[in-house]
């Protein structure tokens, strides 16, 4: 049979089983055994070997520990402070209290790797008060719904560690990458927001400038959070710790100020862990097909074919990427980000490569494209999220608000393919 | 038949407890390795290796009870906009598919896991771990999540007869 005509059938059955429903990570494993069984002629006995050997690895062992972190700082509320003190602080900038959203989801950002947690928890502790306050519904849904982009961003980032150990690029480096373009977006929607409201003074209320004393009380509530973040990336930075040592670290910090502030119970504790196991077997599972689907590609020749059609196109180095980055934008619309990058990564990794683009500044481009995909329907997966936590609120609200953000995420996917030293810097001057 | 579904729906639940239950145990484990490596300058050198295994057990341990909570992605954007009949067929469809899938990899790891209990399959490292343990829990996620499936079957089929949606339905 012609390559065309399995690659045709394979991807075809892919996308027909996805547009059922099925769920992504037994839809690639079926159609992985389908086309190892018809197509390569091989039996399925290396399937769950593949299994265990995909998460018998050191590298990943950071997802558990980092979502259990974030999942602490979540579930007992803690980050309400974050928000409340970024909210002093900033307190005398137009539209300050959603700009503190921004800002204290940027700092969550570094102490979690899930965006979902980011909604999740700020819809519940932020919206209400937004709300409160007079705020425009449309401009504080958008803030919390494009600033939970922010924590697969900044470093510690789940899809960079999936990415690291699936390209075999340094997790450290990688965090290292994001931190920049990190700052530079979060800085973007500060002051896409202020502009927004001082041009629309009915965006918001006027601002009640916080008094020095309230201010430097915010900046001492903030302290905890920031000497966390220095002691879990600086450990890895600095080389002192493996990221799997730093999360854990973290984890353990996350438990003991949790402790500290007493907002940690058993049911916390508890829940955090069963945060940790849900999103880690979602992982797994999405990992291990998607290695079949990969490795059913590569023995059909499918991906070295695709490689090479792409590297024949009469098209520069930087046309490919504008390519890449569209149908990274597409897809984005109807997929997560995990199941996008190891879905398209064997296709895309190879030339990527060749063009001779660096596999970490790939990984922070990807990371920052897949942020778009997360608040743009129809799959945009923070808008659903943040849907359920203020039902009353349609999804199309939430995505009009969340539109005039995404022109600033959209400059900093020109300004990270431009200046690739916005990434390579940070990575280039740790250990 | 509905009490063999209760107990299946609660060895998912403990066997995602289980899972759980390893993640503080990761983190102590991990820690205690550190603290000896700079403090007692004498690590012990077996956080790498089992923590590893930690997380292939509390990632296929997890799997029943994941999909119990609806937590592996889907798309429903097109099924949830079928008529609801349409929709409860595909779904139904798609779960026997599903099943399957899950009846061969459950297969095949009980034969991994009597290979390696064969050959007395040991890690490559210093501690020569056995690695059938680890393995077990592969086979044992993919098991649970076999036995659970065909209660959901099940369930689908009685909301097609009495005509309930099956997918949630665009507000």
């Amino acid at each position: 049979m012609s390559l065309a005509l399995m690659s045709i059938i394979l991807l075809g059955a892919l996308v027909l089983l996805l547009a059922l429903g099925m769920e992504i990570a037994p839809a690639m494993g079926s159609v992985a055994a389908f086309g190892m069984l018809i197509f390569v002629g091989r039996s399925l006995d290396y399937f769950p070997r593949a299994a265990f050997e995909i998460m018998n690895n050191f590298t990943f062992t950071a997802i558990p520990l980092f979502v259990f972190m974030g999942a602490i700082f979540s579930n007992t509320g803690i980050i309400g402070n974050l928000f409340r003190g970024a909210e002093k602080i900033f307190g005398s900038l137009p539209g300050s209290m959603a700009s503190s959203v921004i800002v204290a989801n940027a700092i969550f950002g570094a102490i979690s790797g899930s965006s979902l947690a980011a909604v999740a928890t700020f819809g519940k502790i932020c919206f209400p008060e937004l709300e409160k306050s007079g705020y425009d519904v449309k401009l504080s849904l958008g803030a919390i719904a494009i600033s939970g982009t922010l924590s697969v961003l900044i470093p510690p980032s789940v899809i960079l560690i999936v990415y690291a150990g699936w390209q075999d690029v340094s997790v450290a480096r990688l965090f290292a990458g994001g931190i920049v373009p990190g700052i530079i977006l979060a800085s973007f929607f500060v002051i896409t927001i202020t502009l927004r409201v001082i041009f629309n003074r009915k965006l918001a209320p006027a601002v009640a400038r916080a008094s020095f004393v309230e201010r430097m009380k915010a900046i001492l509530d903030l302290l905890p959070f920031l000497l966390i973040i220095f002691l879990v990336l600086g450990t890895i930075f600095s080389g002192i710790m493996t990221p799997t040592e730093s999360a854990a670290l973290g984890a353990f910090l996350s438990m003991v100020m949790s402790i500290i502030y007493r907002r940690l119970t058993f049911k916390d504790l508890i829940n955090s862990a069963w945060t940790a196991v849900t999103i880690t077997s979602m992982i797994a599972f999405v990992l291990f097909t998607a290695r079949l689907l990969g490795q059913v590609f590569q023995f059909i020749g499918l991906t070295e074919t695709f490689a090479g059609f792409m590297m024949n196109l009469p098209l520069s180095k930087y046309s490919i990427l504008i390519v890449i980055s569209a149908m990274y934008l597409v897809l984005g619309c109807f997929f997560d980000a995990l199941s996008m990058l190891v879905l398209t990564l064997p296709f895309v990794a190879p030339i990527i490569n060749e063009l001779g683009f660096d596999k970490i500044w790939f990984g922070v481009f990807y990371v920052v494209l897949a942020e778009i995909g997360l608040v743009t329907p129809p799959y945009g997966l923070n808008l659903f999220v943040l849907n359920g936590v203020v039902p009353q609120y349609e999804i199309t609200t939430i995505f009009m608000g969340t539109l005039p953000l995404l022109i600033p995420t959209l400059i900093l996917v020109i300004l990270v393919a431009l200046f690739p030293a916005l990434v390579l810097w940070l990575p280039g001057l740790i250990y | 038949m509905e009490r063999f579904n209760q107990i299946l729906d609660k060895i998912a639940d403990i066997c995602g407890h289980i899972g759980a239950a390893l993640v503080p145990i990761m983190v102590v484990l991990v820690a205690v390795e550190v603290f000896m490596r700079y403090v007692l300058k004498n690590p012990p050198m077996v956080a790498d290796e089992f923590s590893a295994y930690m997380l292939v057990a509390l990632s296929y341990l997890g799997l029943a009870y994941t999909w119990k909570r609806g937590g592996h992605v889907r798309i429903t954007l097109l099924v949830s906009r079928l008529p609801v009949k349409l929709a409860g067929w595909l779904r139904l469809v798609v779960l026997i598919i599903i099943m399957i899938f899950m009846i061969v990899l459950t297969y095949l790891s009980f034969g991994m896991v009597v290979y390696a209990h064969e050959i007395n399959l040991r890690s490559d490292t210093w501690l020569t771990f056995p690695l059938i343990w680890p393995q077990l829990t592969v086979f044992i996620g993919f098991l649970m999540l076999t036995l659970i499936l065909p209660a959901d079957i099940v369930k689908v089929y009685r909301k097609i007869r009495a005509g309930e949606a099956v997918e949630e339905r665009p507000k």
